[in-house]
């Protein structure tokens, strides 16, 4: 019980209407599974529409822990709710891109900043965060299959 | 020609036998990718190879050693890392080295990441014999 309190240390916090966990530096194979039940968990229980994967803490990142990363943000996806996989670390991202990792149909945010940016212009907030001085947001998204496209013309006019 | 004692230990053997193994393995292989003077990304690169290295001995051969160290010739340095294991070795290497394939999960993904993770990748393993890799990596 004591480890499990170690290995979850992961905080989940809501900033704007949004769900942010912030994943852990250190990542082992039992925090992965951790890491993932916390956060559906959380999307369940608060109904979120946005869900941002803060990665500023790993440093390392195999195969192993990013399929758990790349599988916990398609998990929220087909839950209805928006992942934005942010902050990752520039040396980290090389090493995703070298192990060729798919990350096919994710969404990448530079920072925590531009992940919300997303989230809101995905209409992820409903109508109270939708942000007027849109400045082409949508070249920021690398995405094919986008699971949350539901609401982003949501009133047109 | 150095006999300064207080040069860092250009090379460490680390048992591994579960996933705190596995965590000082990548720290040990970042501290003298490091220290070998390799960039930042170079340096994540070796410390991921070594993380999933790892994870593949315990994961698969269950106990074995993963021997990180400093190498130079002519003008360039670099990190070779060693995984042994004396596990059930893979029966099909050439299918293991396949993207995509996988005997439970993670496999499919790691052997041929570290290949690309690092500059040199060999492989010796039968039913059985266990399995070593070695794999370097230049500055």
């Amino acid at each position: 019980m004591e480890d499990e309190r170690f290995l979850s240390s992961m905080s989940i916090t809501v900033a704007s209407g949004c769900l942010v966990a912030h994943v852990p530096s250190v990542l082992q194979d039992e925090t992965i599974k951790l890491l993932q039940r916390d956060v559906l968990d959380a999307a369940h229980r608060t109904g979120a529409k946005g869900v941002i994967l803060d990665l500023s803490g790993v440093r390392i990142l195999d195969s192993f822990l990013a399929t758990g990363i790349v599988n916990t943000a398609r998990m929220l996806s087909a839950m209805g709710a928006a992942p934005v996989i942010a902050c990752i670390m520039p040396e980290v991202a090389a090493s995703i891109v070298y192990m060729d990792i798919n990350v096919n149909g994710l969404r990448f945010a530079f920072d925590l900043e531009e992940a919300h940016q997303m989230l809101a212009t995905a209409g992820a907030f409903g109508e109270e965060a939708k942000t007027e001085d849109t400045e082409e947001p949508e070249e920021a998204w690398i995405d094919s299959k986008d699971g949350a496209d539901d609401d982003v013309n949501g009133d047109g006019e | 020609m150095e006999n300064n004692t207080d040069l860092p230990a250009k090379e460490k053997i680390i048992g591994i036998s579960g996933d705190i193994d596995r965590h000082i393995a990548v720290v040990v292989a970042g501290k003298l990718a490091a220290a070998a003077g390799l960039d930042k990304i170079a340096q994540n690169r070796i410390s991921t190879a070594v993380s999933e290295l790892a994870t593949n001995i315990y994961r698969y051969g269950k106990r074995g050693t993963i021997h990180i160290r400093v190498i130079e010739e002519a003008d360039k340095t670099g990190i070779e890392i060693i995984a042994g294991d004396d596990g059930p070795g893979i029966e099909d290497v050439g299918k293991a080295m396949q993207e995509g394939f996988s005997t439970t999960k993670s496999l499919g993904i790691g052997l041929p990441g570290t290949r690309r993770l690092m500059d040199e990748f060999e492989i010796e393993t039968a039913p059985g014999k266990g399995t070593r890799i070695v794999a370097r990596k230049w500055g």
